[in-house]
This record gives structure tokens, sequence and C-alpha cells, in this order.
């Protein structure tokens, strides 16, 4: 008899990947793929410094962080966010009553920052293809935080209301 | 749409139910230098990095209820209020504008996944300046970045968070008034009222209907209460037993409650899960609860003779 709580509407669907912007994806995969711990290494003692998720030790931030940013990669290579949806409802069951919404939002916008730099750094010499490989890249990766924020919020929001019907 | 964070409101703080981002402290003179020179640089290309960022949102099909026009006006002011919280790193300011923002598009119908989208791009566009600005030296852009960062990913934080904060605050707001529009107490009769529920009761709205009714029962000095459920298709146990509690707390303050409406489905899923209606009067319908009532109340209704009635 409790009403369901109204959600919002989560993001729209993603566009097919054009030819153009596939390959830099590819690429970029590549290289996330290849500097995958330093750059987890980098993500974690950046949200310790951020003094989010603070309920968590160093360690276990670490081994949280490196299956969202394996998700992550393999959303931003095939355009496919499904896993990330999965992720982002199991990681919400788990951790809604200890992790508040804005240790999410503020823990996937720092991991924006680390790949960026990651980006800066490896196209530094070529301003061009840093921006050719920005404009793959920004689309895809705005959409993989946007659907994992939009889900947090969603299950933050019923939680919330189930618990004040309770 | 240019207008600036008003002050918050006062005795309205943003809602508990999420904890805040954590406050920000003193920024080192280095980072508040760093910081100072990002402002300037943001102010000299304002023009250029608004059009930008409109013309991506527009690109991202964001902010689809406003037109291309609404779109750039709201991006300046954002735009405006974002470089001059960066300067500041003020936490009022920046909780006063996004309080600000949210309640200005909110009722424009935008949603959630457009908030954070925007901030997204905001972010891109200002990172992809920093770099054309800072290319040819990639130590003095790491420094930047370390000061940028924070205090935009702050921003950002705070924006979403108190944009989905903002818009529960509403929805609650409207909730609240659609029950208190969908639960009328309504004198007929002096000491008589009528209480009609239309719709699905849950807890809290049984809750409510009590309260309402026995505020109607002490204002109206009521002793007949007739709740008609004629437009309630269903109802469950710990509602069944919200009802038989709010006849008995009726009686308590001197009012008889009669319920009419009964469905049949009703009937017998009160049969059914053993809710204990003895002390409740039901009668079949509004008509017959009415007219049990003025019976209670020593009415008598006495139909006229032909040319006695009165127009």
């Amino acid at each position: 008899m409790t009403e369901k709580p109204r959600e919002s509407k989560p993001p729209p669907p993603v566009h097919p990947v054009g030819e153009d912007t596939a390959s830099p994806l590819h690429e970029l995969a590549e290289h996330l793929r290849q500097n995958r711990n330093q750059l987890c290494e980098e993500w974690t003692t950046r949200i310790i410094k951020a003094e989010l998720l603070t309920a968590m030790s160093k360690e276990e931030i670490f081994a949280q962080a490196i299956p969202v940013y394996d998700n992550y990669v393999e959303a931003l290579e095939s355009g496919n966010l499904e896993v990330l949806e999965v992720y982002a409802r199991n990681l919400s069951e788990r951790i809604l009553p200890h992790i508040g919404v804005h240790e999410v939002v503020g823990t996937l916008l720092i991991l924006r920052d680390v790949l960026a730099r990651a980006l800066f750094a490896k196209y530094q010499a070529d301003y061009a293809v840093l921006n050719r490989v920005l404009d793959a890249y920004e689309p895809a990766a705005n959409r993989i935080a946007n659907t994992v924020v939009t889900h947090y919020f969603i299950s933050s929001v019923v939680y919330t209301r189930s618990k004040k019907y309770d | 749409m240019t207008e600036k964070p008003r002050d918050p409101k006062p005795g309205r703080s943003m809602p508990e139910d999420q904890p805040k981002p954590p406050p920000v402290r003193p920024v080192a003179e280095d980072t508040a230098s760093r910081l100072r020179e990002l402002v300037a640089h943001l102010r000299q290309n304002r023009t250029q990095l608004r059009e930008e960022w409109a013309r991506r949102i527009t690109e991202a099909e964001l902010l689809t209820a406003m037109s291309k026009e609404e779109i750039f006006a709201e991006a300046t002011s954002v735009y405006d209020n974002y470089v001059e919280v960066l300067e500041s790193g003020s936490v009022e300011a920046l909780e006063a504008y996004a309080r600000n923002l949210s309640e200005r598009i909110i009722p424009r119908g935008v949603e959630t996944h457009e908030v954070v989208g925007i901030v997204l791009l905001l972010r891109d566009v200002l990172a992809r300046s920093l770099f054309g600005k800072y290319q040819a030296d990639f130590a003095l852009l790491n420094r930047v970045l370390d000061a940028y960062e924070p205090a935009a990913n702050r921003i950002a934080n705070t924006v979403a968070v108190g944009f989905v904060q903002e818009r529960e605050r509403m929805i609650r707001q409207f909730q609240e008034a659609i029950r208190e529009l969908s639960t009328p107490v309504l004198q007929v009769r002096e000491r008589l009222l009528i209480l009609p529920i239309i719709g699905l009761i849950d807890p809290q709205r049984a809750r409510q209907l009590t309260e309402q009714l026995l505020r109607g029962i002490r204002a109206n000095r009521a002793k007949v209460v007739v709740m008609d459920i004629t437009g309630v298709a269903a109802i469950d146990a710990a509602v069944a037993n919200g009802l038989v509690q709010m006849a008995d707390a009726s009686r308590l303050m001197g009012a008889t409650v009669i319920v009419t409406g009964l469905s049949s489905e009703i009937a017998q899923t009160l049969v059914t899960i053993g809710v204990d209606l003895s002390k409740m009067n039901t009668v079949g319908d509004l008509q017959g609860g009415i007219e049990e009532a003025e019976r209670l109340l020593g009415y008598k209704v006495i139909p006229q003779a032909p040319g006695e009635a009165r127009i």
C-alpha cells in the first residue's frame, strides 16, 4: 500500500558510437588498461585526500576502485552502460546507508580528473590529437558518470523514502 | 534569468536526508594565487566559453524544455556564479547559488541527469580552455589543475546534490498539498460531517485522515461522521486497522463514525483478514449513511405537501 516513490528519469539511451570516435576510444581504453594500477592508485590517493569514503580504509577503497575502473573502461570502449547500471544498483544496495551521495559523485568526478590528466600527459605534444581524443572521450565519460550518479540518486531517494514510511 | 543567488530563506536549511559535501577549508597561498589567475582567465574568456558551453548543452540534447535563448541566458547566470564561487570559495554563496538554480529550473521540468550533464560539460569546456592556455608548460598546467579540480568538484557536487534535495523537497511539498486537497472534511448539517475518501490509502495518508477528521470533529463539535470510501479500490490489514482506530478516536471525542460505500472486494478482504469491525456502523451507500446520521442526530425529513414547496 505504500506508494511507489516518483523517480527521476535516467539519462537518455546511448547513441551508437560513430566510426571516427570508436577508434580513439579503443586506443584510449587500451591506454587506460595499460596504466590501470597506477591510475587506480592515483584515484585512491585523491579520494583519501578529498576526505571521501571515510568509512573505508585505503585498502578497501583501492579494492572497490579496481572493479569500478574496469567496468568504466569497458563501458567507455563498448558504449554499453548496462554493466555500469547493474554495478551502480548493486553498489547502492551495499553502501547506501553508509556512503552519502556526495561521496559517490565526488569519487566519480575525481576519476574523471585523473583520467583527463592522463590524457593531457599522453597527448601533450599534439594539441590537435588531444582535442580529437577528448571529442570522443568526453561524451562517453559524461554518459557513464551521469548514469552511475543518476542511478545512485534514484536508489538514495527510494531508500530515504522507504525509511520514512517504515 | 540572470538574478544573483538569494540569501538562504530564514528557517530553511538544506534537507537533512543526505550529508553535505565537506566544508571548504582555507586554501593555501599558492592555491589561492592559482585560483585568482584562473578566475581572471575565465572572466577574460567569458563570452567565448559560455557560448561553447551553451552550444555543447544543445548538442548533447540537454535542457530540452528551454529555448536556445533561455539556455544561453541560464548558462550566463550559472557561469558568472560559478566563477564567483570559484574565486570566493564561500560555502554559503555556493549553497544559495545551487538552491537558487534548482528553484528556477525544477519547475521548468529539468531532470537530474540534465543538471549533472550540464555541470560535467562546463568542466569539460573549462578543462580544454586550461589545456589550451597552459599547453606549453605541462608542469604549470598540473599546478593550476591542482587548485582548480577540488574547487570545481565541490561546486559540481553541491549543485548536483543540492538539485536532488531541492527536487525531493518540492515533490514532498506537492504531495502534502495533494493530500490536503484529497481529504476534505465537509460539514453538511450542524454536528454532521462527511469525509469522502478517494484513491489509495497508505499508512501516511491514513494518519493524515485521522488528524484532519479529529480536527474537524473538534472545530464543528460534530456528533456523527459519515466516512464514504466508495472511491477506494482496495485496503490492506494495516489501513483497515487504521480506520478502526480512527473510529475509536472519533468516539473518544464524542462522535460516531458511519462507514459507507464498502465495495464487495473490500468487504471480502476485511472478513478474510479478520479486522474487528464491530465498533463501526456500516451502511451500503452515502445516501443511506446520511439518512442514518440524521436519524442518530434526531432529524426527521418530512416531505412537504404540494403547494407548500418553497422556491
